[in-house]
């Protein structure tokens, strides 16, 4: 077989030489005939290592897969005689893949059926073109994947976009807001009020402003989130707004940890209320009583003096006599004084009323009702009807009540049983009758209502019973209590003139009792 | 007639004199002061007192506490106790009787009260 063609294929042979492209003529044997300097460039390698290889179509098309098409596009350019292009990778010489376009075809020159092939190197192209894609997806990815909800919309406020994270929190498609008016969609159904917000915030964003302010939507279950939402508009070279971006990012939890904190704050200062409230009924409670110790006590000193005075003046000294009286008068005005002043500066802060102990008591009950609730309690009642009212400021007494069943039901965690008893105490008449010692005496002279609170609890250890009412002393965990339920309690008590008591019995359980008079 | 020992327990010397004087003028009393509670057992055994007068605020052991010492004590417990205090709340006096106490009288109190008070405890005593 002539393996040289034509003379005037030098001729061909220097047209080759200068096109950018491969191009062979090859028969079907796999010879080529014509490679030009181009698909030496492309393969790496020269038309006589093509030649020489005995299977050239595997160097080139490493990949099973690639070889199978380009044995396929041989096989049907024989069978159909047309042209024909493929895309497709081949590996060159020294490893590389290249992406190539093949154009193929069959040729009827000298006899023979020759195989005419352009390769075109689209390496370049398609990595601009996949660098392009991927770009496209990346932002793709990020407008529809980010946390945020983010649009696109025409100035007048038509949408034309809008991100994955905003149609799928509210459960909405794309089909029914693209195209609509961006305040006329469902986002904004629930209220006429920010649809119209937002109607106006697209026109000032048309106008080249910034628009943000807190709106809400409703979510794909129907409740309510707080949105931060914001217009922004996009301006093009000359500076004209060309389109609107809206974007809103939901700020419900956020919301919420601001509530908490505003809850906590609000904690905070009910406690410190407390703790001041606390702290000055103690200062004053002292300086009271420091006061009454101070001057009840020369008093006693006068008093017993002027006893003494009066029993030596003689008859017939009226003067003197009118005048140890005067004095005798005066140390007891004096004491009048100090109680008085000591009274007043307890009782002013209290608002009096004629109150039934047993609603007071059910009013506190109600207050710690859940705990009551999770806990296994049983409450047993033992309230005596028909007692008289009492003079109390209800809300403080509650306030004393709640924090006894409070620590009575803190004692038990495990449940068990909580006893609330109320019953007259008349004890007129009784006070110092008997020689033998007073026990358990309330130490009211008028008639007084008991309230019992008692648990079966854990009762409260030797140790702990002389601190019970010192303020911040307390055995419970630092946020659960700040140790001045019962310094506050005892602080109301007293404001009544009432009396508290607790006892105790470590692991049997703890009775708190107040005793308070009857107006 | 045998005079009634009084043992009376307040930390103001003035008050421990003037009470003295007044009770001891009387001839019925003798009178024995303490100016602390902080040894009172045995005071009390030294004394034998018919009755305790007893302040409530005093430096060292108080008067609350001196109630529970003595109705520890065999002969403690038979002595009557008056509280003689400038602490008047129900609160404080609510504390002493639970300790056990015969009386309780609050500051100023005249010499009349005082006997009429101590003439109490002991003559309920037997």
């Amino acid at each position: 077989m002539d393996k040289k063609l034509d003379p005037s294929e030098n001729q061909l042979s220097k047209v080759l030489a200068s096109i950018r492209e491969g191009v062979t003529f090859s028969d079907q044997s796999g010879h080529f005939y014509v490679y030009n300097s181009a698909m030496e460039e492309i393969t790496g390698y020269s038309m006589e290592e093509a030649n020489a290889s005995s299977d050239f179509i595997s160097l080139l098309y490493p990949d099973p897969k690639d070889r199978k098409v380009a044995l396929k596009g041989i096989d049907e350019l024989l069978k159909k005689k047309t042209s024909r292009e493929i895309e497709t990778v081949i590996a060159t010489k020294n490893g590389q893949f290249k992406n190539v376009l093949v154009s193929s075809s069959l040729i009827h020159y000298a006899g023979r059926d020759l195989f005419l092939s352009v390769y075109h190197d689209i390496t370049r192209r398609r990595l601009v073109e996949n660098q392009l894609m991927d770009n496209e997806w990346k932002v793709r990815a990020i407008f529809d994947e980010t946390y945020q909800f983010i649009g696109l919309m025409k100035i007048d406020g038509t949408l034309i976009e809008a991100n994955r994270s905003a149609l799928e929190f509210s459960g909405i498609q794309a089909s029914s807001v693209l195209g609509k008016l961006f305040w006329e969609t469902p986002w904004w159904r629930h209220s006429a009020q920010l649809q119209e917000k937002v109607r106006q915030a697209v026109k000032s964003a048309a106008n080249g402003e910034f628009v943000r302010f807190e709106a809400t939507h409703l979510d794909k279950d129907g409740s309510l989130h707080y949105v931060d939402f914001s217009l922004k508009p996009v301006k093009d070279k000359s500076g004209k707004v060309v389109y609107l971006i809206p974007e809103g990012r939901d700020i419900t939890e956020r919301k919420q940890i601001e509530k908490n904190l505003e809850d906590a704050y609000a904690k905070l200062k009910e406690t410190q209320g407390q703790l001041i409230q606390a702290e000055k009924m103690d200062a004053i409670g002292r300086l009271a009583s420091g006061v009454a110790h101070e001057v009840k006590n020369p008093l006693e000193i006068l008093l017993q003096g002027v006893n003494y005075l009066e029993e030596k003046i003689r008859p017939e000294e009226k003067k003197m006599f009118e005048i140890v009286q005067m004095m005798k008068n005066n140390i007891k005005r004096a004491d009048k004084i100090v109680r008085s002043v000591l009274e007043f500066s307890r009782s002013g802060e209290l608002s009096l009323k004629t109150e039934d102990i047993n609603s007071a008591l059910e009013s506190a009950l109600d207050l710690v009702r859940y705990k009551v609730n999770v806990s296994n309690i049983e409450i047993k009642r033992e309230l005596s009807a028909g007692l008289p009212g009492i003079l109390i400021d209800k809300n403080k007494i509650e306030q004393v009540f709640v924090n006894l069943l409070l620590n009575a039901l803190e004692s038990m965690p495990e449940g068990g049983k909580l006893f609330l008893r109320s019953y007259g105490l008349w004890l007129k008449g009784a006070g110092g009758a008997a020689g033998i010692r007073l026990t358990d005496y309330a130490g009211l002279k008028n008639d007084a209502i008991a309230v019992e609170i008692e648990d079966t609890g854990c009762g409260i250890p030797e140790e702990n019973k002389k601190k019970l009412f010192e303020p911040f002393f307390t055995t419970k965990r630092p946020k659960e209590g700040t140790g001045l339920g019962l310094s506050v309690s005892k602080n109301i008590i007293e404001m009544h003139k009432g009396v508290i008591d607790i006892e105790s019995k470590a692991g049997r359980g703890t009775k708190a009792k107040v005793f308070l008079r009857i107006a | 007639m045998a005079k009634k020992k009084v043992m009376v327990v307040d930390d103001e010397q003035d008050f421990l004199s003037i009470v003295k004087t007044n009770l001891e003028e009387t001839n019925n009393y003798e009178v024995k002061t303490l100016a602390s509670a902080n040894n009172l057992i045995s005071e009390v055994y030294a004394f034998e007192p018919d009755v305790i007068l007893l302040d409530v605020l005093m430096p060292g052991v108080g008067g609350v506490e001196a109630c529970a010492i003595l109705n520890n004590d065999p002969i403690g417990k038979l002595t009557p106790i008056i509280i003689v205090s400038a602490l008047f709340k129900d609160q404080d006096k609510y504390c002493a009787y639970k300790e056990g106490i015969n009386d309780y009288l609050v500051k100023p109190v005249g010499k009349n009260d005082l006997i009429a008070a101590i003439e109490k405890a002991i003559g309920h005593q037997h």
